[in-house]
């Protein structure tokens, strides 16, 4: 732990975490008889941010009529998706693979940014983003990350040393656990 | 930055978190899923490409304005000492909508002046850069001319260079305007190559201030004395077979140090051929302490090296301290080499012929050292050998008799009395008014004075308070013993506030009054009621003001002269004996409870123990009593002069404890009574347990103790009272060590163990002294049961038991046994018993103990780990010793700074070991070893500069405050947020910064100067950055 007391969180901080808070949702899709859990971030009324594994995309594998939650509330059967043939409108956003190298996660599988199209807004929009087009210059700072461990209903923050950026790569020592894993929401001091 | 968390990864063994950053999600967006990215743009009103192009020119446009400005503004500055921003005007004149203040606020020093008009200047960065866009010296006039500044001494130094392009006589600028012409040419410098560099304007400043005492005493008024002059000259240019050292006596404010003062500015007249180079050891005033060679030579190096600032720096190791590393005389010459061979390089430098050391008030070496009797003085004699240019003079207050330095026999001088003419010289030089100086009075005054310049000046005051008639009434039929008393006493009376008259003249009893004496003990007995802190302190400086001579040079104390006080105080017991003896008692009681409340090493406990022992000679206490007041120590402090007249029995006593005879001072009754045997016991007892360890005493003393010893232990196996039994049985150990009866020792000392590891630490106190007294017995003839001894020592360190989990006790041990036993068996100690440390005093035993056994990293570890991170409080830190003794290994000094990286309260440790490091010798390793620690936390630069550490850069904030006399007010400022407390939790920062100031004397080494600099590289702009910028500018040691 590196906030010590006598160290300060600036205004700023606290108000993009607050920020950050709003936007992280739960997304839990059930079928195949279990739930799956993800976290995004609301990133426009029906737009989720959060990723996915190519070669074993757990979110193209549901199979209508999956059933999607968002923050624990039940999207109708055929809600979620707006774009034809797919059963969840999922847009993968390839990065660059000059410019990342984005490592294949601990299990080696491809992973990719995902967008999921809700069919209805979210009932409060979130606040916007502090979304800035900076790359992670900054080698060191706090990185508070938020998510839903094994499945939480409420967001949690822990917070950790940023370690190192490689382009858009960022590693980190903040505590996560099963299912922040999935795609939780974090921000450093810097940028 | 926002990012999404993606997972963990192993990357060679090391397992870390990672994800991607929403930006480059977003980056890879705009491309691949155009309609996509705009959605989240306006919805997020994100800013399109050209909107951002469109702000960065308009940015970019703004900046370039402002940057105009603020360089017009910085050029109009740059030629301006100091600026009232609200006047500033730019140059070349520009109009633009900020002010100057607003531009300007990154890049000055602030200050208000006393009229509350802002003050600033520029920084020297800043305005060497905006001179250097001047370019010439025809724009920066043109730049100079823009605005209208208030004259000042600084300013007129500017005006004088731009006008004139150099100051060639700037060696003759007086002492303060010489401070801010160094920062002129620090600042003009590089645009005007004939200033000197400002390593020479320092140079001829220390030497300045090293000369400026002298001049008050030897300057206006010095009349006369050619022969004394003379002789001092021609002693100064002796051949190499005359005397090494002159002496020079008289009695009190005879005028020697005023001769002495004169001399040494004769001959360091800036027309003096050839110039001389000039060590001056005053051991009245400055901490000087006569048995400490180390020190003296410290000072003479200290003084050498100011006096000739271009010196390269000296390649020698930390030179330890203690009198005891100096008893060698391998060490001595060691020593005396160094110093030499800087004051060879010091005359070299400034071409002088010969160095002359001189000392003030010898009779304090003499006393010390009880050298007094055709004595050499060892350290002056090493010192001669290695340095034959050395010429010394010595001043006293009675004859030095028989001393000798290189073997040879010094001559010696009496300052007599003045003449009748030189008098009325004198004391016309006093009077500052001829008419006044031929009136009755003053006839009458040189009758009186009989030649003595300090009565003539004592008298004079008289004359100008009560007027030449008043004054010629009272100068009438003196008894000539007492004049001097009778006037002083005189002149105190026309004080005019009664109440502080009153407490002046009962005041002279004291030797100092601080303003907590004067609250508890002066002013009840002088029956003047001080009810508040402020009447205490309005009283306090009303007395400062007024006591006419006094010596007022530590803040808070007023300290007498003694050739004024004692005979002064003569009268005054005449008048109220009583009062004066009640004065003395008090005195002797208050200072007494004030050296109990400190540690006993602190020079403070050691100056109020001495001054207890003073009241209580004046008393003449008995022998018995005033031996409860003795220790070695405080003769040192003690500091008497022959005017001080103390009855017959004291000083008889006091005599024979300085010839170290312990024998004629016990009890002298040929058959003494039970009941004082009884006494001696009882304090013998008490002593021992103290750990006060007995080196000599009477035949018949020991015995008796010894016969009490037995009886007492057999009486306490009888009753089966164990603590009793040990205390008994290291009694009669430690008698039979003083008789050298060592097995008899052993046996006592191994029963008192055992019984002690069985009943506790109840006596362990004892213990240990009497393990200091096996441990310092000589190592090479030590029994073995001795060495045996010793370790049944270490068995109880060893020892499981809980009981022995000891607080003081443990350091007592330790301490006791530092000398020889074997680190290993402390630091198994320590592994067992923990270290029950309860208070600051135990830590400064284990940092002593930590420092003397040779600092084994695994036992700094450990000590480290017991202390855990304490706060700092009165400025004493224990770490101070620590660190010292820490550094002294490399591997040493990288244990602890390991040790401090563990922990997380950094921030305060290394300030910590700053505040230790900072009034001790800055050590190299500790150096690296701190900036690998400190480059670790790199955003708590705040909480490591608090100003304790600032302080280290003595020289460099004395020069900064005599340069910006807003100094301390900034650092006020600046403070607060470095301690990361408010403002109002801050002890008066800038007095505490001044006094801090006075305390340390060291200067920076250049390893240190070398690790700020690498320091200031990586520390974000600040204030405090610019003051350690500045400082080590000042400084100058240039390195990278």
């Amino acid at each position: 732990m590196i906030i010590q007391p006598g160290e300060y969180l600036s205004a700023a901080t606290i108000l993009a975490l607050a920020n950050a808070l709003q936007s992280a949702v739960l997304i839990t899709f059930i079928g195949h008889g279990g739930a799956t859990h993800r976290s995004g971030i609301v990133v426009a009324p029906t737009l989720v941010l959060t990723y996915h594994s190519k070669d074993d995309p757990p979110l193209r594998d549901l199979q209508q009529p999956a059933r999607c939650q968002v923050n624990g509330s039940h999207l109708p059967k055929g809600d979620l998706w707006v774009e034809g043939a797919t059963a969840v409108a999922i847009v993968e956003v390839d990065l660059p693979p000059e410019e990342t190298g984005m490592p294949p996660n601990a299990r080696g599988q491809n992973l990719a940014g995902a967008f999921l199209r809700l069919s209805h807004p979210m009932p409060a929009p979130p606040p916007g983003l502090n979304v800035t087009t900076g790359r992670g210059t900054s080698q060191s700072g706090w990185v508070f990350l938020l998510s839903y461990p094994m499945g939480r209903s409420e967001p949690v923050v822990s917070i950790g040393d940023l370690l190192g950026a490689v382009g858009p790569i960022l590693k980190h020592d903040a505590n996560s656990g099963l299912g922040s894993g999935a795609v939780p929401y974090w921000t450093t001091m810097e940028g | 930055m926002i990012g999404i968390h993606v997972g963990w990864r192993d990357e060679e063994g090391q397992r870390y978190n990672w994800g991607i950053s929403v930006a480059a999600i977003f980056d890879t967006l705009k491309t691949s899923h155009p309609t996509l990215w705009e959605e989240i743009r306006s919805y997020h009103n994100l800013q399109t490409e050209a909107d951002v192009d469109k702000e960065r020119l308009l940015r970019e446009k703004e900046r370039a304005a402002e940057e105009h400005a603020r360089r017009a503004y910085e050029q109009a500055a740059s030629v301006l000492f100091w600026f009232d921003p609200t006047a500033l005007q730019p140059y070349p004149p520009i109009s633009y909508k900020r002010t100057a203040r607003s531009l300007l606020l990154d890049e000055v020093i602030t200050s208000i002046d006393p009229s509350g008009v802002p003050k600033w200047a520029l920084k020297t960065e800043t305005r060497r850069k905006a001179l250097e866009n001047l370019g010439s010296l025809e724009q920066m006039k043109n730049a100079r001319a823009a605005t209208h500044v208030e004259p000042s001494e600084g300013q007129t130094l500017i005006d004088t260079l731009l006008s004139t392009g150099d100051l060639p006589n700037w060696r003759d600028l007086p002492t303060r305007t010489l401070s801010e012409f160094r920062s002129v040419c620090d600042w003009f410098l590089p645009f005007i190559p004939s200033l000197p560099k400002p390593t020479e304007v320092d140079a001829l400043l220390a030497l300045r201030r090293l000369l400026e005492p002298f001049d008050a005493l030897g300057g206006k008024h010095f009349r006369n004395r050619r022969v004394e002059l003379e002789a001092l000259k021609s002693h100064l240019t002796s051949g190499p077979d005359d005397p090494v050292a002159l002496t020079i006596d008289g009695a009190g404010g005879s005028g020697k140090s005023a001769l002495l003062a004169r001399f040494i500015l004769n001959q360091t007249a800036p027309n003096a051929a050839p110039p001389i180079l000039l060590a001056y050891l005053d051991y009245d005033r400055a901490l000087l302490d006569a048995r400490k060679p180390a020190g003296l030579y410290a000072e003479i190096k200290r003084q050498v090296e100011l006096q000739a600032t271009d010196l390269p720096p000296a390649v020698e190791a930390a030179a330890p301290e203690s009198p005891a590393s100096l008893s060698s005389e391998l060490e001595m010459r060691r020593h005396a080499k160094t110093v030499a061979a800087r004051i060879h390089a010091a005359m070299k430098s400034i071409g002088a012929g010969v160095f002359l050391l001189a000392f003030d008030s010898f009779e304090e070496v003499q006393f010390a050292t009880s050298e007094n009797s055709g004595a050499s003085v060892a350290w002056l004699d090493a010192l001669f050998a290695e340095c034959p240019e050395m010429r010394v003079v010595i001043l006293g207050r009675v004859p030095i008799a028989n001393l000798t330095v290189g073997g040879k026999k010094a001559l010696a001088l009496t300052v007599g009395p003045l003449d009748p003419a030189a008098s009325r010289e004198v004391l016309e030089s006093f009077l500052g008014d001829a008419a006044l100086s031929k009136s009755a009075a003053a006839t009458a005054l040189v009758t009186a004075a009989g030649g003595n310049p300090l009565t003539l000046r004592v008298g004079a005051e008289l004359i100008k308070r009560l007027g030449e008639e008043k004054a010629g009434e009272a100068l009438r039929d003196l008894p000539s013993a007492l004049v001097r008393g009778v006037l002083y006493d005189r002149v105190l009376e026309r004080i005019h506030d009664a109440r502080v008259r009153t407490l002046a003249r009962f005041g002279l009893v004291l030797r100092r009054i601080t303003p907590e004496i004067l609250r508890t003990v002066l002013a009840p007995i002088a029956e003047v009621d001080l009810p508040t802190p402020q009447s205490v302190d309005d009283t306090f400086a009303a007395l400062r003001r007024e006591v006419f001579l006094a010596v007022s040079d530590v803040p808070g104390v007023l300290a007498h002269r003694p050739e004024l006080r004692t005979l002064t105080v003569r009268l005054i017991e005449h008048d109220a004996p009583e009062k004066v003896r009640r004065l003395d008692a008090e005195a002797m009681e208050y200072y007494q409870k004030r050296a109990a409340a400190l540690p006993p090493d602190d020079d403070a406990a050691i100056q109020a123990r001495a001054e207890a022992l003073y009241h209580a000679l004046r008393l003449d206490l008995p022998a018995a009593q005033l031996e409860n007041l003795w220790a070695p120590i405080v003769l040192r402090a003690l500091d008497l002069t022959p005017d001080d007249q103390l009855p017959e029995g004291a000083l008889r006593w006091l005599k024979s404890k300085v010839q170290g005879n312990v024998e004629r001072v016990g009890p002298t009754h040929s058959n003494p009574a039970a009941e004082e045997r009884n006494a001696l016991w009882g304090k013998f007892a008490d002593l021992f347990g103290r750990s006060v360890v007995f080196t000599s005493l009477p035949v018949e003393v020991r015995a008796e103790l010894r016969e009490q010893a037995e009886r007492a232990r057999e009486t306490a196996t009888r009753h089966g009272n164990a603590p009793e039994l040990v205390r008994a049985s290291l009694l009669v150990a430690h008698a039979a060590e003083l008789e050298q009866r060592w097995p008899e020792a052993e046996v006592y000392t191994r029963l008192a163990a055992n019984v002690e590891a069985a009943i506790g630490p109840v006596f362990a106190a004892a213990l240990g002294a009497h393990a200091e007294k096996i441990a310092q017995s000589p190592n090479d003839n030590l029994p073995v049961n001795q060495v045996e001894n010793r370790h049944s020592v270490s068995r109880v360190l060893e020892m499981e038991d809980p009981a022995l989990r000891l607080d003081v006790t443990l350091g007592r041990y330790a301490h006791a046994m530092w000398h020889r036993v074997h680190p290993a068996v402390l630091s198994k100690g320590i592994e067992r018993l923990g270290l029950g440390i309860t208070g600051d005093a135990e830590l400064d035993k284990w940092a002593e103990l930590l420092s003397a056994s040779g600092a084994e990293p695994d036992m700094v570890e450990k000590f480290g780990r017991g202390f855990g991170i304490r706060p700092i409080r009165d400025g004493r830190s224990p770490w101070r010793n620590i660190v010292r003794s820490a550094v002294s290994r490399e591997d040493g000094a990288m244990t602890f700074a390991r040790l401090v990286q563990k922990e997380p309260r950094i921030g305060d440790a290394v300030a910590q070991m700053w505040i230790g490091a900072g009034r001790s010798v800055f050590h190299p390793h500790l150096a690296d070893a701190l900036s690998r620690t400190i480059a670790r936390c790199d955003d708590k630069f705040y909480s490591i500069f608090t100003f304790h550490q600032l302080a280290v850069l003595r020289p460099a904030f004395e020069q900064l405050t005599s340069t910006y006399p807003d100094l301390p007010n900034d650092l006020t400022k600046l403070l607060p947020p470095m301690f990361g407390k408010s403002k109002s939790q801050m002890p008066s920062p800038g007095t505490q910064l001044l006094s801090d100031l006075r305390e340390v004397s060291m200067r920076p080494a250049p390893m240190f100067s070398r690790w700020l600099h690498a320091l200031l590289e990586r520390m974000p702009p600040s204030p405090a950055k610019d003051i350690l910028t500045k400082a080590l500018q000042i400084v100058g040691s240039g390195e990278p």
